[in-house]
């Protein structure tokens, strides 16, 4: 019935700043009377509106200082804007500080029900979910260890584990992906891409414009309090961040005519991710559920295979296909592959040729714009 | 409106009852008697007292130990669960500021955990009630009615506190002081009569008198039978609103 996950209206937040912080009976008294309380006044965002639909990814961007945190806490109800309007359409889950309700004294085990109560789940939903968070949070051997002889990085995988046990409907995300080693990360990135999957909407703020681009569809820019740029995740990050663009090369590849793939993302000298259009694929071959996609050096060796299963895709949105596979650059050209098959057997093949060449006014690779000979062969096994 | 605040509290029923434990176990935490201390604390603090004031003064007060045991849990969970939850909103701020959680939960959470402290002080109440021969019959439950009253009484005055606390942090000084005040003006250690006409307003003004005085009736007047200690707490407790 209604799309709009959260609807913001015309907000707009004032804050109080006190130049000396006045804590004291006395010190008010003559503040008030020398009327300089309500002097310093801070517009934090000044009529902001926007839209988040349900299961967009949406991503608040901008400088320090530009309201975005203030902005995910009024959308986490934890401020109230001084004029306008906020709908919000199911349940929020803040994950706006990893381990804020975290009581020092108190072992893992009274930590996560602690802090599961403070996100309002029961008890009877923590205890059902209690082993998966230590699972996740890789506490084992740590439950009835007290939080304050934990190191940071602990402390982060257990607020996180515990934030995102819950599938709610709009998850809030702010910066948190930057805590833990790099193997936590990439386990949060991913458990955020499942909840993606399923439909939950999330909000994220974050200075990792990389990031935004892989994970988001939407993005707000905010400049000292007002709307700078709103719009699609490319539109907005190419304005926000120029510069980065010159180490993606999108290139369509077609098929009868009609797109089927979208871009290739480079970074360094090495290719990082090729972005897909699932949907796209499906609609066009209503038959095929797997998509295999593989980079090979033009030898034929096979350098990266990643599955996707389509049907995990039902919205309309783009999947970015990490590829892990290093030492790319050694290879100069090499084709990527895409296979698509039904019940197992292999229908059809799409091959594109490309070629890396390393840019020394750049310093990176790019892909070779001359050369691009996104050629697709069919084959029928 | 009433609805909504109603649905919300019974969401966070559980988070209030996690705080309420939290409160206790690390009250408690890595000391060798634990939750004995409850008890012990007010016997302790009763033998000091008694000590000094029965050898010192000598007030004419029939079972001066019991009169005092009662003022003394009763003005310690009074003080306590105020001061605790006074500082309940300042202590959570860095949460406050992240996560939305209804704000009156922490004040009301560390009046509860005080209150649980405060029955666990009833045993050794009994048990000198026993000790001092004034043998409890069943109508001492009917303590409960005070104390849920009380309880009440400490719940307001600590969510105005914690709020307070939050603007003017010169309170968190000032209430120790007033605290004392409050101790000294209400019959805990001397005997009621000792306050002279003049300075007996004091004390009909005062809500924790009204309290104090229901404690005592409770516990102390042995001869009454449980409807009239009934009525008769009623009226005590009705007594300042009239």
């Amino acid at each position: 019935m209604n799309e709009n996950a959260i609807e913001v209206r015309n907000v707009t937040m004032k804050f109080n700043l006190m130049e000396e912080k006045v804590d004291s009976i006395k010190e008010y008294a003559l503040k008030f009377l020398q009327r300089k309380l309500l002097f310093n006044e801070f517009i934090a965002l000044d009529d902001v509106s926007f839209d988040i639909k349900k299961g967009d990814v949406f991503a608040l961007i901008g400088f320090n200082g530009a309201g975005k945190s203030t902005m995910l806490k009024i959308l986490a109800g934890v401020l109230k804007p001084t004029s306008g309007h906020v709908s919000i359409n199911g349940n929020i889950a803040p994950l706006i500080e990893v381990g804020a309700g975290f009581d020092q004294d108190l072992t893992a085990r009274e930590n996560i029900f602690l802090n599961g109560a403070i996100l309002g789940y029961s008890k009877e939903f923590l205890d059902a979910h209690f082993e998966n968070i230590i699972e996740f949070a890789e506490l084992k051997d740590f439950v009835n260890v007290p939080v304050k002889n934990f190191s940071s990085g602990m402390y982060a995988r257990l607020g996180f584990a515990i934030a995102t046990e819950v599938r709610p409907d709009i998850l809030i995300v702010d910066e948190v992906l930057s805590v833990g080693d790099f193997k936590f990360q990439q386990k949060c990135e991913k458990r955020i891409r499942e909840m993606i999957s399923k439909g939950t909407t999330v909000v994220i703020v974050s200075h990792t414009i990389d990031l935004i681009r892989n994970l988001c569809n939407r993005v707000l820019w905010l400049d000292h309090g007002k709307v700078k740029e709103y719009g699609s995740a490319e539109t907005v990050c190419e304005k926000y961040e120029p510069s980065k663009m010159r180490g993606k090369t999108t290139r369509n590849l077609f098929y009868n005519g009609r797109e089927v793939t979208q871009r290739v993302i480079l970074q360094k000298n090495s290719i990082k991710q090729v972005i897909i259009h699932p949907i796209t694929w499906k609609r066009r071959y209503l038959e095929t559920d797997e998509l295999v996609m593989s980079i090979r050096s033009l030898s034929g060796e096979s350098l990266c295979t990643t599955k996707v299963f389509l049907n995990d895709f039902s919205d309309n949105r783009e999947y970015a296909i990490d590829v892990n596979m290093y030492g790319l650059a050694e290879y100069s050209a090499y084709d990527i592959v895409f296979s698509l098959s039904r019940d197992g057997e292999w229908e059809e093949e799409f091959q594109l040729l490309t070629t890396l060449k390393y840019d020394s006014s750049m310093g990176r690779a790019i892909l070779d714009d001359k050369e691009q000979a996104w050629s697709i062969c069919m084959k029928l096994i | 409106m009433l609805m909504g605040m109603m649905n919300n509290f019974y969401r966070y029923k559980y988070l209030l009852w996690v705080l309420v434990t939290r409160d206790i176990k690390k009250k408690y935490r890595r000391s060798v008697l634990g939750i004995l201390w409850s008890m012990l604390n007010p016997l302790l603090m009763m033998i000091v007292t008694a000590m000094v004031f029965s050898t010192l003064f000598r007030f004419d007060i029939p079972n001066y130990i019991l009169y005092l045991l009662i003022g003394q849990v009763f003005f310690s969970f009074f003080s306590e669960s105020t001061n605790f939850a006074m500082n309940a909103i300042l202590d959570n701020a860095s949460l406050l500021k992240k996560v939305y959680v209804p704000k009156y939960l922490f004040p009301v959470s560390r009046v509860l955990s005080s209150c649980v402290n405060l029955l666990f002080t009833l045993p050794p109440v009994l048990f000198m009630m026993y000790y001092t021969e004034q043998y409890p019959t069943f109508d001492v439950v009917s303590i409960f009615i005070p104390l849920v009253a009380l309880l009440i009484f400490c719940t307001g005055i600590g969510l105005a506190l914690s709020a307070v606390a939050v603007y003017f942090r010169d309170i968190l000084h000032l209430y120790g002081v007033i605290l004392t005040a409050l101790q000294y003006s209400i019959p805990i250690i001397y005997p009621e009569k000792i306050i002279s006409l003049q300075y007996k307003f004091l004390l009909l003004y005062n809500p924790l008198y009204y309290y104090l005085s229901a404690f005592r009736q409770v516990v102390i007047c042995v001869k009454c039978r449980i409807f009239t200690r009934l009525l008769l707490a009623m009226y005590l407790l009705l007594y300042p609103c009239l």
